[in-house]
Order: structure tokens, then sequence, then C-alpha cells
């Protein structure tokens, strides 16, 4: 087994707090990762990314390549890594913030609400995470869901943000039995 | 150390490792002044050496940061200061005189691109200035290179035994890939180094009750100098003979040889498998200490081989050292500046080139 994720979006979307998240889940299962942020100079407006790469033996380099899975939040970073998403790639994109209509002839490919499902779970902020339930349902063989909310579980302290973050994995898993493909 | 408890695997990144393994090494000082891409490393210090009841601090500048860890070092404790390539070359100055002067500290470069301000990306560009002094004078810097954030803590404490044992700063060249990336890594960390470490007689602890010592880089008169250079000559020389570190990767039967450190290692690690896969057979060696630099196993593993591809984040640097130790080798080189990384799909190239 061997996954590149590739996750992009404003500052601010909880990009690298995704990446990181799933690195320490991987981790858990006993898998060997990278997690290679963007740092530095980046923009207000432009694009923060990560890369986490996950596999059963040991991982060489930790550039993103060309990803199995793209999580892109934003229009900035779909123009960025358009050209290096495969066509069998999982691509997981905010409809929210695309100012184009999306046309990318991806096999895998869901382009959800994901900032408005986002507020309706009670905060904007677990957009990242409503991503990421729509990651396991298109895809159960990456990450286990017990782990995951382990893993919620013991990010959050707070209550109320747990709860909206475990909604928001719930509700991003279920989406994709009535949303709209690409 | 801590020693004997099963081993843990944490995620971090290369310089919140470099900062946890200066800290367990029982670095008492820390000074440092803000530079991408290591500002994780003072940041971590920061927090963690307030934590453990040790001093740290964020300086005015790298010139007085590398001051500070003179002062440190005087008085014989474990002291460590880290920035990024421009800053290292303010602290250059500072180095001069630590090794002049024979006092142990622990330098971190997290390498980015040159020369000037240059930019944030990774590169390797400062392998010159880490091997060949670097400051003034007639003096070396022992220099290790990671290729993950576990090695990371290793070197970290293994340069702090070495800048103790030899008395000399030691330098541990890490890049951007290594200082951001995170990964696992294992706790407690290994203590490579396995000498008995000298007392610290030459310190200044305040002379009561014995003759005062005394500690100067500024020294005059008929031949004191030289003779003080002889003497650092023979130290350089031990670790010559003593200190050459490496690695390699399916070396045994290799006919072509892949050489590179620190994080390209890691994408030459990936062309040798793929190399292999396509039945041409690649090696990788990859020196962890760049000085001295790993000859004696370099000349050793290059018999069998017909040829030798340097691969480095830089125009060419390393490769000379190289063609020290092989001057009659078949010796080819591929490197991108500036922030470029050469990738695996490159490095296979340049060696299905010249099949």
């Amino acid at each position: 087994m061997k996954v590149e994720i590739l996750i992009s979006g404003f500052g601010g979307q909880g990009i690298m707090s995704l990446g990181k998240f799933l690195a320490k889940a991987a981790l858990s299962e006993g898998k060997e990762v990278t997690y290679f942020p963007s740092y530095g100079a980046e923009m207000r407006g432009g694009t923060a990314h990560c890369c986490v790469k996950i596999s059963d033996s040991p991982i060489a380099s930790p550039f993103e390549e060309h990803p199995d899975v793209a999580l892109i939040f934003n229009q900035p970073s779909l123009d960025k890594f358009k050209k290096k998403i495969k066509k069998d790639s999982i691509l997981i994109l905010n409809s929210d913030l695309m100012s184009e209509q999306v046309s990318i002839n991806n096999s895998r490919g869901a382009c959800l609400s994901l900032s408005k499902i986002a507020i309706d779970c009670g905060n904007i902020k677990v957009a990242n995470v409503v991503a990421l339930g729509a990651l396991i349902a298109l895809d159960p063989s990456i990450f286990k869901k017990e782990t995951l909310v382990k893993g919620l579980k013991l990010t959050f302290k707070n209550q109320n943000t747990l709860k909206q973050n475990l909604l928001a994995l719930d509700k991003g898993q279920a989406l994709l039995s009535s949303k709209t493909y690409l | 150390m801590e020693k004997n408890k099963k081993l843990t695997k944490v995620l971090m990144s290369g310089n919140e490792a470099m900062g946890e393994a200066a800290i367990r090494a029982g670095c008492k000082f820390y000074s440092g002044y803000p530079i991408t891409p290591q500002n994780e490393l003072t940041a971590y210090m920061a927090r963690r050496m307030r934590e453990e009841g040790r001093a740290f601090v964020q300086a005015e500048s790298e010139l007085a940061a590398i001051n500070m860890i003179f002062g440190a070092a005087v008085t014989g404790v474990r002291t460590m200061t880290s920035s990024s390539s421009p800053g290292i070359s303010l602290k250059q100055e500072g180095i001069s005189y630590l090794a002049g002067c024979q006092l142990p500290a622990v330098i971190i470069n997290v390498m980015r691109g040159g020369p000037g301000l240059g930019n944030i990306d990774s590169s390797q560009s400062d392998y010159f200035q880490s091997t060949r002094g670097g400051g003034h004078g007639d003096y070396f810097t022992p220099t290790l290179a990671p290729w993950s954030a576990e090695e990371a803590t290793k070197l970290v404490v293994l340069a702090f035994d070495l800048a103790d044992y030899y008395r000399t700063p030691v330098l541990v060249l890490a890049d951007a890939i290594i200082g951001q990336m995170m990964e696992p890594v294992g706790l407690p960390f290994e203590r490579m180094f396995k000498k008995k470490l000298p007392k610290k007689t030459w310190a200044l602890t305040g002379a009561k009750k014995r003759p005062a010592n005394a500690v100067m880089s500024l020294l005059l008169g008929d031949r004191v100098l030289q003779r003080h250079n002889e003497r650092l000559g023979r130290k350089w020389d031990k670790i010559k003979e003593k200190e050459q570190r490496f690695d390699t990767y399916k070396v045994q039967d290799a006919k072509y040889l892949i050489v590179a450190y620190g994080s390209q290692a890691r994408i030459a690690f990936e062309a040798v498998d793929i190399l292999r896969k396509q039945n041409i057979k690649a090696g990788l060696f990859r020196p962890i200490s760049l000085w001295p630099y790993p000859e004696k196993g370099l000349k050793e593993l290059a018999k069998g081989v017909k040829k030798v591809l340097v691969v480095e984040q830089s125009l060419g640097q390393m490769v000379e050292d190289v063609r020290a130790a092989l001057p009659l080798g078949e010796i080819s080189f591929l490197g991108k500046a500036g922030g470029g990384i050469p990738l695996a799909k490159e490095i296979v190239g340049a060696i299905k080139k010249s099949l």
C-alpha cells in the first residue's frame, strides 16, 4: 500500500491541520508516513498546501508528484495542481469556492458544497473534515473510520468542537449517496 | 541519556526533533534568531527550554546569538544555536572564534537557497562553507548531514558528544526538506558515540582553590599562534582518521554508484529502487559526515563500480570531494541550484544515459 495525498486551499481552511491529523492517524495504524507542508512565503488569497504520503514500507521522497488523493478547497489550488492530478486520482473539490464550472474527468471525483455543509455542522472550519468523510466514502481502504474518530477525540478537548467535527465526518461520508459527481 | 526503554514513535518535524534531541543531550543554553526554514526549531526551544528550567534567548541578531553561544561554551555547559544559510554566514566569525578557542558547541544549519538572501526552498549550496571551515583561519568544523527527522536526532546527540570530545564546534547540516518534513521519530534517542568524554578542566567556572584558566583566540608572541595551529592541525588529522561516517544501500553488486546526502539521498534511494526494477545494478553511497568526508569508505566501495553519479541540490560542491577521493573514477554530476531538486526520474535518466 502506498498513497500520496495532496491537500490544498486558502490559509485558514485547516489544510495543514488536516495533513498533520492524517499523518498521525496513519502513524497510529503503524504505517510509515511523511508530511511535507508549504511553508513561509505563502500570501493572502493564495494557496497553502501539504503532502502526506502513507506506505507499508519506508518512504523516500516526501514531495507531491502525482497524488492518488487530492482534496482541493479553493479555485487557486485547483489551478495550481490541475496538471498533477491523475485521471484515476480521487479528487474532492469544494464547489463553494470554485469560480468556474469545473471540468475534470476523474473517474473518482466529487464536487461538494464543503463550506455550506460545514456551516450546517455549526462551524465553517470543519469543511476539511467534511472532505475527509467524503474520502472514506469514496475509498474506505486508506483510513479506517474508527481511527479517524479516535483521532478527532484526541485532538479536540472541547466537546462542542468535537461534536461539530464528528458530525462533519458523518455528513461528508453520507453525502456521496446523494451528491453531484463530476 | 535514557536507556533500555521501549522505543515509541512520535510524529515530529526535523526542526522539532533536532530541538528535542538537543534538550535530551543536555543542552543548557540556546540562543538564536528567527529565519525560515528553521523557525520551528527556535520556537520549539523557546517553549521546551523554559519547561526544563534552562536558558533560551532570542537574540537581537545572529552575531549576538553566536557570541552568546561562545559565552555559554566557555563556562563548560552544553550549548547550541541554529539558523539557515544567510544567518549561518553571519555566524561564521563566531564559529571561527569557537574553533580557535577550542570551545565545544553545536550549530545547526537548515539550508535554504542562496547566494544572498536567496529563497526559502531546500538547497545544499552551503557544502563548501560547512566543510572548508567557513570563517577565517585554519580550521574545520565536523559536519553531520541527516537524511531523516529520526537520524537528525541521533546526529544532534552525536554532535554534542563530538564537540565535547574534541573540544570544537560541530555543525549539523540539514536542509529545508529535513527541517520542515514531519515523520515518525523514535524516542528515546539513540546515542552513537561510545567513548568516555573528558572533564572540562579548561572551563571558566571560577578559580577558587585552583589556578585561573584563560580562553583566548588572540595569540601574539613568537610562534605562539603557529604552535597553536599545529596543535589544531593534529586534532583535525585525528578527526579525519576516526570520524568518517557513511551509509549504503544495495551496493554489494553495484556497477553504478549514486552519491548523495541529506534529503537528496532519499530521492536517490528511490532512484536506486527504480533502476533495480529495470535490472540496472545501481547502489547508493550516502555520506553522513561531510567533514571529514568518508573517503575511505567511498574508495573501498568504488573498486567494483563502473560509474559514479553525484547528485546534489547545488551546482556541484560535494562532487569535488568525490573527485578527490576517486581521481581515476568516471564521475558525472547531476545538480540543481536555487531550490531546484533533482527528481528520481532525472537520476534514473542520468544513469541510463551513461550505460
